[in-house]
């Protein structure tokens, strides 16, 4: 198969410039400028287009098993697809959580039914995600584990957490701090501030995340172990983490598209769609992410797709879960509100999607564009219009805050181990 | 006017409609334009003035009444508000008054509700109580004919207080100077978008003050809050006679939307005395003013029933 004349941008490599994509048996046999296609080759013209490698995501949630009707493996997957991902790590918190070999090893079954996509499921860290015993973490490594983390929840006990991570870290796999502490958060809605007080909502303070981020940099700063920080969402734990790093402490953090891309006063009072944890926080938290993100103190971009059943999102909010889903607009967001509003060039954009994700989760076969790697890339139109549909989402989850928004740019084919698959504008 | 669900809907003008036909009600001077109307009374919160006084009002309207059992009612069995409400307006309900513990509840079913009943919120949390801000304000007027420039202190619990929020809201609009004063447990966590002037210390709040507004603390409302009890509470922010007349002006004005607790937020002395009577003539003034919302929505918002 031969994709011709898209612009390749290769970040891993620093590569940007028109050439040719030869695909064989799944994987990438030549790039060069000018191929002919030999006799019945199939062939794809891309001018005008992007390639990219595949977008990684390393947060989402797929829900299953346990709570298939928010979403199942087959829809996260395909929800995925349809937003230009070939790599996502689904986090642990299914019902059983993902805790043991035998959940483990069914969602790769269920995954492999679907699609060749990358498929990395990020481990618990306690047992039932009850803060008190360790996983079995060798045997979750073994059978597939890419990383370790309690995600929706923090693990507080702090002796269990400095241990855990040392283990993890000496087996060669790290931990995913969900940031919070729970005493500051405990009841909370939205952001804590001008908003929560008019409308009368319990607030989750800016300071609920920062001191989670303070005392964990300190467990880092003294085990020296590698430790990546889950949907950073305020101006103080990019500040600390920044500092960290300078301080030569071996810590990564992510943040998430609506972080960029919505405030809390974007939010319709009480509407829940706009419910997640952390919550939305000020216009000075999006300028601080924005910065962390152009330092690169800020590393990934993930989604932390988290699909409710709709009508689940429709509740008074004090009642509705905390999550909305990511996949189908976090390319279009990035590069609306991050390369077309000159905040990212479009290749620092584009490594916190691929290489980014793929280096510090150790995840071969994907970020990278290159001869005899996996076909695993992302066509991307940058420029085209189109209005977010939320209830033409492939995801179950058919309600966003994006809904209605207008975006530039977007995925329109996600090609798998060479197969390629079309994305749907939703229009 | 089809709604009432919070102050920042309602523009001076309304308000002052509703007022003057307040008036007219309590002078006997205006007639109901709503009789044979039904109202249902919905009230999830523990409540008995503000019910009462709906319920009042719209009997003197000549209106039906419907008390809603929230505890009997099918919301027990896992119907939504809105379906609930819903049904009602197919039974021929033409407004339904809502008293709820969760902030919001009033106007986001509002906003799903698809047929034109009229929403009234009694009380949603610690988010709105416009009726009582109405009736605040008509007192006000009676006693002292206008708040502009004049010194409202509100003193008990702010954070948790939807009677704080709306008065808060109505006042700014008419350009009265507020006060708020609270123990910092019991204080706005942020005072960014309200107009008024934050105290801790009662008595440079009530300083000069020409209405002194008192709030009890919200007990129900204090799960995952910093409470000592109410003893230490007392002992800082009760007002009575003796402090009253050192500090506020002489025709302070006392207030209080009730229901009181005696001797930790306000003397019992103090309420006895003649000016506690205006936190009895406040809850008579809510049945007029609640006559007048209701006359006003029952009237304007729901002609297109059974229209459609």
């Amino acid at each position: 198969m031969l994709l011709k004349n898209a612009r390749i941008i290769n970040p891993k490599t620093k590569f940007d410039g028109i050439s040719d994509i030869r695909i064989e048996n799944g994987k990438i046999s030549e790039i060069s400028k000018g191929i002919s296609p030999q006799e019945n080759e199939e062939t794809h013209d891309f001018s005008g287009l992007v390639i990219t490698p595949g977008l990684v995501d390393v947060h989402c949630h797929l829900r299953e098993p346990g709570y298939n009707a928010k979403e199942t493996i087959k829809t996260g997957i395909l929800s995925a697809i349809q937003g230009g991902y070939t790599g996502i790590c689904p986090m642990a918190n299914t019902k059983p959580v993902n805790d043991n070999l035998m959940t483990l090893s069914y969602m790769f079954a269920k995954a492999k039914e679907v699609a060749e996509i990358g498929f990395y499921p990020i481990c618990a860290v306690t047992k039932n995600l009850e803060g008190t015993n360790i996983v079995n973490v060798s045997e979750l490594i073994d059978g597939g584990a890419v990383a370790f983390s309690d995600d929706g929840k923090p693990v507080e006990d702090l002796n269990l957490l400095r241990c855990a991570l040392k283990y993890i870290n000496s087996l060669g796999s790290f931990i995913i701090s969900h940031s919070e502490d729970s005493s500051l958060a405990r009841g909370g809605v939205i952001n804590e501030g001008e908003i929560s007080a008019k409308l009368g909502l319990k607030g989750i303070p800016y300071l609920a995340e920062s001191i989670a981020v303070a005392r964990e940099l300190e467990i880092v700063r003294e085990t020296g172990c590698k430790y990546h920080f889950a949907h950073i969402s305020t101006k103080r734990s990019v500040e600390l983490i920044r500092q960290a790093k300078k301080d030569g402490l071996r810590v990564t953090c992510e943040t998430a598209p609506h972080y960029f891309s919505l405030t809390q006063d974007d939010m319709l009072p009480y509407d829940a769609r706009f419910k997640m944890n952390p919550p939305l926080r000020t216009n000075e938290d999006l300028n601080a992410i924005v910065e962390g993100l152009k330092d690169g103190t800020i590393d990934i971009i993930a989604t932390d797709h988290a699909p409710h059943k709709v009508h689940e999102k429709q509740l008074p909010i004090q009642n509705s879960p905390m999550g909305i889903v990511g996949f189908e607009t976090a390319l279009g967001l990035t590069l609306t509100n991050l390369v077309h509003k000159n905040r990212l060039t479009l290749s620092e954009a584009i490594s916190k999607l691929t290489s980014s994700p793929s280096e510090i989760f150790n995840i071969k076969g994907q970020g990278n564009i290159e001869v005899g790697q996996d076909a695993n890339l992302t066509v991307i139109d940058l420029n085209e219009k189109w209005t977010v549909n939320a209830s033409k989402f492939v995801s179950k989850c058919r309600i966003s805050p994006f809904d209605g928004m207008e975006l530039t740019g977007r995925a329109v084919k996600t090609i798998i181990k060479g197969k390629i698959f079309d994305c749907k504008a939703e229009k | 006017m089809k709604h009432l669900t919070d102050i920042e809907h309602l523009s001076k003008e309304e308000i002052l409609e509703i007022i003057d036909l307040a008036k007219k009600f309590k002078a006997n001077s205006a007639q109901s334009e709503v009789g044979g109307k039904t109202v249902a009374l919905m009230f999830y919160e523990n409540s008995t003035r503000t019910r009462c006084s709906f319920e009042i009002a719209a009997k003197k309207l000549g209106a039906n009444v419907i008390n809603f059992e929230a505890k009997s009612s099918s919301l027990s069995k896992g119907e939504s508000l809105k379906d609930t409400i819903e049904n009602l307006y197919y039974l021929g309900v033409d407004a339904v008054v809502i008293r709820h513990s969760l902030a919001g509840i009033v106007e986001n079913t509002r906003a799903q509700v698809k047929y034109p009943i009229s929403f009234i919120n009694a009380g949603d949390g610690s988010h709105a109580h416009p009726s009582q801000a109405l009736l605040d304000f008509y007192t006000m007027l009676e006693k002292t004919g206008s708040v502009e420039g004049k010194k409202v202190v509100i003193v008990g619990d702010i954070k948790h207080s939807r009677v704080a929020r709306s008065n808060i809201a109505l006042l700014s609009k008419f350009g009265a100077d507020i006060h708020l004063c609270s123990p910092e447990y019991l204080a706005f966590e942020n005072t960014e978008c309200f107009k008024a002037t934050v105290h801790r210390d009662l008595k440079t709040a009530i300083k000069d003050a020409d209405i002194v507004m008192l709030l009890r603390v919200q007990n129900e409302r204090l799960e995952y809050e910093v409470f000592p009890d109410s003893f230490e509470y007392k002992r800082l922010y009760e007002v009575d006679s003796k402090l009253l007349k050192e500090y506020a002006s002489p025709n302070v004005i006392l207030m209080h939307p009730g229901p009181a607790n005696r001797n930790i937020e306000v003397s019992s002395e103090l309420l006895d005395n003649k000016i506690g009577r205006t936190i009895l003539e406040q809850a008579q003034n809510g049945v007029f003013v609640r006559m007048a919302i209701l006359n006003k929505l029952l009237k304007e918002g729901s002609e297109a029933h059974y229209a459609s």
